[in-house]
């Protein structure tokens, strides 16, 4: 059992496995433990493929990352949550820009803990907030100088921005640590997945022997 | 009625490559397995609708072999890309922890 289990993890299919010769189907495998140790598997076909395929997989450098981390604890800032974050957001662009760093240049992600920072528009919890919820900010930009402006801004507006009702006027923000922003370093994105016919399953692969 | 958080071994999810996510509800017992399977409420249907996306775009799999129940649907947001909440995955589970399954009905 536990070895069939293994067909679960990171595949779409349990039973249908793409490899650059064919596809294993194991729709109809019997595993049978012979041992405490031993398993015997059977029932197994593979079906050949008219051409080998080979699968790359690479990434490309999106930017720079910059993070700040805070959280609330205020009822008032916890019930209008939502216009106040496109407040903020309003406001960070036009600092920004003032600052000189285009809307183009910039990508401002606030993660929402406590509500939907796991699953984002996929939650389908909709119930009451609880009592705090913690702010990741991200900002990326073409350089980490430019990411770790905008998260200063990012941050200081978090922290400082009006909304209605506010009493806490110090500061809407528990921030847990200072320096508060962290430099994140480059971020990539997944841009090749893609897969290459090939004559042979080994020219893709070539070995170079040297003596050394 | 009983939740799948009641009555299955595990209820998990990862990615399967970086454009899906692939969500495995796995029995310890073949009966239970078989009397969830009589139910019909584990089926493709309900993963397009849990997970937001067209039913064409789940690949649903009963498995007997492993007592499991997969779906592998796509991502909103690719791994790691701007936005995405969930680099691995692995925590994208929890809508079906609350899914009911009507086992005692068939009794």
């Amino acid at each position: 059992m536990s070895v069939a289990n293994f067909a679960l993890h990171e595949n779409s299919s349990p039973v249908r496995h793409v490899e650059p010769g064919g596809v294993l189907d194991t729709t109809d495998c019997v595993f049978e433990a012979v041992s405490d140790r031993a398993v015997r598997i059977s029932g197994m076909r593979w079906e050949p493929s008219d051409k080998l395929t080979i699968k790359l997989e690479g990434v490309e450098l999106v930017g720079y990352r910059a993070v700040a981390i805070c959280a609330t604890r205020d009822p008032v800032l916890i019930a209008t949550i939502d216009p106040y974050l496109m407040r903020v957001r309003e406001i960070v662009a036009e600092k920004t820009s003032a600052f000189g760093i285009a809307a183009a240049d910039y990508e401002l992600v606030i993660r929402v803990y406590g509500r939907d920072g796991v699953m984002g528009a996929l939650e389908p919890y909709k119930g009451p907030l609880g009592h705090e919820l913690c702010f990741v900010i991200e900002a990326i930009c073409p350089t980490q100088e430019q990411a770790s402006a905008v998260i200063a801004i990012a941050r200081t507006t978090m922290l400082h921005s009006d909304f209605p009702g506010r009493l806490c006027k110090e500061g809407n923000m528990a921030i847990p640590f200072s320096p508060s922003d962290l430099e994140a370093g480059a971020m990539y994105r997944f841009s090749v997945f893609h897969t290459v016919e090939v004559d042979t399953p080994t020219e893709m692969f070539p070995i170079r022997y040297e003596k050394v | 009625m009983a939740s799948i958080a009641s009555i299955a071994q595990v209820c998990k999810s990862k990615n399967a490559g970086p454009f899906f996510f692939t969500i495995d509800v796995v029995f310890e017992k073949k009966e239970m397995f078989e009397r969830v399977r009589a139910t019909n409420v584990l089926k493709a249907e309900l993963f397009a609708d849990l997970y937001k996306v067209d039913l064409a775009d789940v690949q649903f799999t009963i498995y007997p072999a492993a007592l499991a129940f997969k779906a592998t649907v796509p991502r909103r947001i690719p791994a790691g890309e701007i936005g995405d909440s969930d680099v691995y995955g692995a925590q994208q589970h929890a809508p079906l922890l609350a899914v009911d399954i009507p086992i005692n009905d068939l009794d």
